[in-house]
């Protein structure tokens, strides 16, 4: 049955099967790929991959190849996650901070990459910026206001898209 | 002379259970802080006294030199060990332990503030007869002076607002030609930025590198170095990686710089440990920058290369001992490296991270070191400092040691957040790197390089099969903590 995962936000389609003993056979874009858990400490593992030891980490999202660090997730809990308003990553505060300044007001047309909040943070400011084209609906917080980590700052009508 | 029995580490995180360690080899107990936020990192716990500072704005706990002075008192500490950052070159704080019979573990305070301003330290620096770069300093502010100033300093000179700051009111001029505009351009941002249009003239380092030299002084006149480090890997003006020895450094001129700062230590009657930080230009000649007058967070390849704990010299000088040793006797063996891991995202313009650190790792390498203030399950917040680990590896040569570091990196994940670990070792494979061709702009000119390199393949399939074979989830545990269980949830198969 084939599956599907996101890493680093990109759809991976992937199917595996058991293999012989305890390997798993993994297929990945019509190339086939053998590996083996040898060992498991907690977030820790050992795989066996293509006939080689690699030592790999796990714990929620996150996933660490040694050379890598990557972000992994089930499409589904992302749909979950996101729902279907105008939420956007990239226009949330990245960490808790303080609202520095607005640089946009509700109904200003804005385009992606825009600069439209000033937030400050650790001693630094960072400029938030459109993720897209589109209106400002909604501004959360008032200039001065402090704000927490990953919640959502604005709300941006998406222009329509030709 | 005296022996300490007890000292106060006046810090937190990494540096503070350094100190500590040294402090147990010395068979001296050491009294270690923390703030209530700081509960569950290891610095709390890890000396043989731990205070709780409770909470508040740090100018309450760490920096709180009237407190500080009474915890001394209270628990009749020794001395105080003062890291870096924070109190370490205070001199208020360093009067404070004074009044109070209680010595710091560092420079006398005159040193501490003469340093510590910029024109104070240039000023005795020239007198001294020590390289600072040319420029133009003076009151008269006149154009065409200025314009003189610059043709005799030799272009591509830097004009750079008094007041300055931030790159406001700085102009680069290649030539004569153009100065004259870029002065009135400059004067006007800077009136704009500052309200002092006030401007200085300096020679322009197209390709700079930042190497400092390692001084300690005893308070018998014996003035050391332990030779350099080349810190010219930065973001930000923050270092991220150093080395030491310079791989741009014949030893004519890593001695000369060496020679230089002792002069200086000599110069100022130094006592303690502290750094001399130059800026190297490509034909050899190096200016005077700064003196630091306390231990460097980069101190750890110092003392891999010469053999040398700094932190036990520190309180060896401290308690008056005259150090057995000989300059001739300080060698520079082989080669170390320093990287500092910090929280935040190098892909996203340095933007500092936060969340919670579920694995460290560990190493597999023969004589990695580690200086971290968190362990696996900490908190990364927003209120201290995003440089959350140093890792140090020593090896016979550089190529060695790069090779050593990028496998070293490979053994600690800290897992859970987004660090500039990846980036970091980006920086050790870069071709211009391993050349040794560092300049302070690296990190800028190469930045195209320095990006994310895409998944391959094999990277995917590996990263599918962790998911596979790892599974977690977040389960709340009686007491409400996070904890991260792993079991299995593999559909399709089952392991035998």
């Amino acid at each position: 049955m084939e599956k599907e995962l996101l890493i680093n936000d990109e759809t991976i389609r992937y199917s595996w099967v058991r293999g012989e003993g305890d390997q798993v056979e993994l297929t990945i874009e019509g190339q086939t790929f053998k590996g083996r858990l040898l060992e498991r400490e907690g977030a820790r593992a050992v795989i066996e991959f293509e006939g080689k030891n690699i030592q790999t980490w796990k714990s929620g999202n996150h996933v660490s190849l040694g050379d890598f660090s990557l972000k992994l997730e089930n499409p589904r809990d992302k749909r979950k996650k996101k729902g279907s308003g105008g939420a956007n990553n990239e226009m949330s505060s990245p960490m808790p901070g303080k609202i520095l300044k607005h640089l946009v007001k509700v109904g200003d047309s804005i385009v992606a990459g825009q600069g439209l909040i000033v937030m400050e943070a650790m001693k630094m400011e960072h400029t938030i910026k459109a993720a897209f084209d589109g209106t400002v609906l909604k501004i959360m917080y008032q200039e001065g206001e402090l704000v927490g980590g990953d919640v959502d700052l604005i709300d941006i009508e998406k222009s329509a898209e030709d | 002379m005296k022996s300490f029995k007890r000292v106060l580490i006046a810090n937190r995180g990494e540096i503070a259970i350094r100190v500590a360690k040294t402090l147990r080899e010395l068979d001296i107990e050491s009294v270690m802080l923390f703030t209530e936020e700081e509960k569950d990192l290891p610095h709390s716990s890890f000396g043989d006294i731990s205070i709780n500072l409770g909470s508040g704005p740090l100018s309450e706990t760490y920096l709180n030199i009237e407190r500080l002075v009474k915890i001394c008192q209270k628990f009749k500490v020794d001395a105080v060990h003062p890291g870096y950052g924070f109190l370490s070159e205070r001199a208020p704080f360093a009067k404070a332990l004074q009044e109070a019979g209680v010595e710091l573990i560092g420079p006398p305070t005159a040193a501490m503030e003469s340093m510590g301003d910029k024109k104070t330290s240039k000023e005795i620096m020239e007198k001294a007869g020590i390289p600072l770069i040319p420029g133009y300093h003076g009151d008269n502010q006149d154009g065409d002076l200025l314009a003189k100033e610059a043709v005799k300093i030799g272009f591509p000179v830097l004009i750079k607002a008094s007041a300055g700051g931030g790159g406001k009111g700085m102009r680069i001029v290649e030539q004569e030609s153009d100065f004259s505009e870029a002065l009135n351009s400059a004067k006007r941002e800077a009136m704009n930025a500052f309200g002092d249009d006030k401007v200085l003239v300096e020679k322009y380092i197209t390709d700079p590198r930042h190497i400092e030299v390692q001084v300690l002084s005893d308070t018998h006149g014996q003035h050391f170095h332990f030779w350099e480090r080349e810190c010219s890997i930065q973001r930000r003006y923050q270092k991220i990686v150093e080395e030491s020895p310079s791989p741009a450094l014949t030893q004519e001129l890593r001695q000369s710089m060496c020679d230089t700062a002792v002069k200086i230590s000599e110069t100022m009657n130094y006592v303690g440990a502290g750094t001399v930080e130059f800026i190297l230009d490509k034909d050899g000649s190096f200016y005077f920058l700064e003196m630091n007058t306390r231990l460097q967070v980069e101190h750890p390849i110092t003392e891999m290369v010469t053999g040398h704990d700094l932190v036990q010299l520190q309180v060896r000088v401290a308690q008056g001992e005259k150090l057995p040793f000989k300059q001739s006797e300080i060698l520079q063996n082989g080669h170390a490296i320093e990287v500092r891991i910090y929280a935040e995202n190098p892909d996203k313009d340095f933007m500092p991270s936060i969340g919670t650190i579920d694995v460290v790792g560990e190493s597999r390498l023969l004589g990695v070191r580690l200086d971290s203030g968190y362990k696996s399950g900490n908190e990364v917040t927003t209120s201290f400092d995003p440089m959350i680990a140093k890792l140090i590896v020593w090896s016979t040569d550089r190529t060695q040691a790069i090779r050593k570091m990028d496998k070293a990196l490979s053994d600690y994940p800290f897992l859970g957040i987004t660090t500039n670990r990846d980036y970091l070792k980006r920086i050790l494979k870069h071709d211009v790197f391993l050349k040794g061709v560092t300049f302070t702009h690296f990190v800028k000119t190469y930045a195209d390089d320095l990006g994310p390199r895409p998944l391959s393949l094999e990277d995917k399939a590996l990263a599918i099969m962790t998911n596979g074979l790892i599974s977690t989830r977040k389960k709340e545990t009686r007491e409400g903590v996070a904890v991260t269980t792993a079991w299995d949830q593999l559909s399709g198969f089952r392991l035998n």
